[in-house]
């Protein structure tokens, strides 16, 4: 049996949710506001939650809303939603708990409207853009969702061997001469990282989960449930093992380009031998916000994703290819004319 | 039309227009004091004459690129003709300009060609010149004299002799109009009628549009993925997390090759045309620029 926690206004009764803007828990029935330990006080306790069979869908779950009784599904990982009836946001405690409860937390910064305006700036000037995606695309859907990530603390260290040549070059009344001196250049040292991230969830494509950071770690706060209020999330279904090698190959990227600045005064630097040794000390599971849509063009999905603290944002979008076309052979045809012109009037 | 379509538009205009006129910045680039190029200290002529005179060395300019300049002075003031032709090139032509110069008192005339018009102007073809404006310059028909010269000049722009000797000149550099490939030639080194010049143009004109145009629509394209994955940590590499444990930087071995500079022999070694040249005998200016000119008595 799963257990949903709501937080209730103490004023109205109406379900509370997370303010981005005010950072604080907020009703949107009265309007009152309400600090996070304060709506946690005041909270009746967790509602068990029933879970309906699905049959054969193992993956997916259904419970029924505690304050609706609407049908609200979803997958095994999903820790908190919004009722799609009622709207009121629904989080499973039981998911959160024990080894599956986030340690930290960065509340979202940014509030939908905000998300939406975002989100209609990117597709302005879009040219090569079909028309009709904007159109069609449903904005008011852009769902803000806790992402589930990993938070290494590590150390990256090691040796680099280079070979370097330093060529130069000069000339007398007969001759013109190329001197090449070779060295062989040895770089050791270490790096120390805090908080690399790697996303936890399956769903979310690490490539935008990356295009959208960094998240700025003094808005992280200790774990609390309110901060779901009003929002989606999701437990992680990447383990922090399989995540490593991610981990592992950023750092090494980092740790040549840091060795590779000390390598100065050559004309060409050639990496021979690298050994890198990587070390983790701690790794923490942290929920951070991002607002996300997902559309469907054609047959194929286009995600836009926004951090929901900084705003920084990773999308694609469709190409319309007749636009493509039409726009080369304009600007050919047009730049060609001008510049013939141009050249017979000379 | 939004407004971002427009703004894309005047952008790609402006920058063709950029481009055309950068290709043509030379023509443009020198300002030609006319003044200078017809200059009679003398008074030989009437006024619609040297109008005349200078529209022509205009027209000489405009088609073939060379400067030619008329100078009369009623003395050399005790200065040599060929120094005072040096001396007004300095001050006065660019570099690639041929200069007509007499003197009254002293009955000098002086031929001279500077710089890059030295291959079109060498001794053989100063002296056809003088020989056929200097019996004019005897007869006291100034304006037929210079007339000629100006006539001449043109004549000489299409069809350049070979000078292999001239100082600083190789066979490299000499343009032939009845050969076919002129590889390696720029109209830098030479002098080419407009004309020529047109169809290349055009041609470059078009290929700049295809460049610019692909460059530009796929720059359009590129705008529409912004998902791109972060390879590296650096963002998260702690204050003074960077220490470097150990650095050697050890020298191995050297390795010298040398490569002979091409000598000018005065052999004519790529492009035997058939045209035959007296060679240019050159010097050089007070302000350093290259001279060779033919002097004599009218």
């Amino acid at each position: 049996m799963s257990e949903v926690l709501e937080y209730k206004c103490p004023a109205c009764g109406g379900t509370l949710a997370f303010d981005a803007d005010s950072q604080k828990m907020k009703c949107p029935y009265c309007d009152s506001e309400f600090e996070v330990t304060e709506a946690k006080a005041a909270q009746p306790g967790s509602i068990a939650l029933e879970q309906k069979p699905t049959g054969e869908m193992s993956d997916v779950v259904s419970y029924s809303c505690p304050s609706c009784g609407g049908e609200i599904i979803g997958d095994a990982n999903f820790v908190a939603t919004r009722c799609p009836f009622c709207g009121n946001t629904a989080i499973i405690s039981t998911r959160l708990a024990g080894v599956l409860r986030p340690d930290l937390v960065i509340p979202f910064a940014i509030n939908k409207d905000a998300a939406k305006e975002a989100l209609k700036n990117f597709y302005r000037g879009k040219i090569l853009m079909p028309g009709e995606f904007a159109s069609e695309n449903k904005i008011e859907d852009i769902t803000g969702i806790y992402v589930p990530y990993w938070l290494f603390d590590c150390e990256a260290g090691g040796s680099v061997e280079y070979n370097a040549t330093r060529v130069t070059m000069w000339q007398d009344r007969k001759f013109r001469y190329t001197k090449t001196d070779y060295y062989r250049v040895y770089r050791d040292g270490k790096v120390s990282f805090e908080r690399v991230p790697v996303d936890g969830s399956k769903k979310m494509p690490d490539d935008y989960m990356e295009a959208i950071e960094p998240f700025d770690y003094s808005g992280m706060m200790a774990f609390d449930t309110p901060y779901l209020a009003g929002y989606a999330a999701d437990k992680y279904d990447v383990s922090a093992d399989e995540s490593i090698p991610r981990v592992h190959e950023r750092l090494k990227n980092t740790l040549l380009d840091l060795f590779g600045q000390t390598v100065n005064g050559y004309s060409g630097v050639t990496p021979t031998r690298t050994n890198l040794h990587f070390s983790h000390h701690t790794v923490k599971y942290a929920l951070l916000p991002v607002w996300i849509l997902n559309s469907v063009y054609r047959g194929t999905t286009y995600m836009y994703a926004m951090n929901g603290q900084t705003g920084r944002f990773a999308g694609r979008l469709p190409v319309s290819w007749g636009r493509f076309w039409a726009w080369f052979l304009g600007m050919f045809a047009g730049l060609g004319a001008i510049g013939t012109l141009i050249v017979m009037l000379l | 039309m939004t407004k971002n379509i427009r703004k894309s538009l005047m952008f790609a205009i402006a920058l063709t227009i950029l481009i055309t006129c950068l290709g043509t910045w030379q023509t443009f680039a020198a300002e030609m004091d006319m003044s200078a190029r017809m200059a009679d200290g003398a008074d030989l002529l009437t006024d619609e004459e040297e109008a005349s005179l200078t529209s022509q060395i205009s027209q000489a300019y405009a088609t073939y690129g060379i400067d030619a300049a008329i100078v009369t002075v009623s003395s050399l003031d005790g200065a040599g003709v060929q120094q005072y032709a040096d001396n007004y090139r300095d001050y006065y032509l660019s570099d690639n300009s041929v200069l007509l110069l007499i003197s009254m008192e002293e009955r000098d005339w002086n031929i001279t060609s500077f710089d890059r018009a030295i291959p079109y102007f060498n001794d053989s073809r100063r002296s056809g010149m003088a020989n056929e404006i200097v019996p004019y310059l005897s007869n006291g028909d100034y304006y037929g004299a210079f007339s000629l010269f100006v006539s001449l000049v043109e004549d000489a722009m299409l069809t350049p002799d070979r000078d292999p000797d001239s100082e600083g000149y190789a066979n490299e550099d000499f343009y032939d109009p009845e050969m076919e490939n002129n590889e390696g030639y720029t109209s830098d080194d030479f002098y080419i009628p407009r004309e020529d010049n047109t169809v290349r143009s055009v041609a470059i004109v078009w290929i700049v549009s295809l460049v610019v145009s692909l460059s530009a629509a796929f720059v359009m394209v590129r705008q529409l993925n912004q998902a791109r994955p972060r390879d590296t940590a650096h963002n998260f590499v702690m204050p003074g997390g960077f220490i470097l444990t150990h650095k050697r930087d050890i020298f191995s071995h050297s390795h010298t090759t040398h490569v002979p500079i091409p000598q000018d022999d005065g052999h004519n070694s790529g492009h035997n045309s058939g045209h035959n040249s007296g060679g240019s005998t050159t010097h050089h200016t007070g302000g350093g620029h290259t001279s060779s000119g033919t002097s004599g008595k009218f």
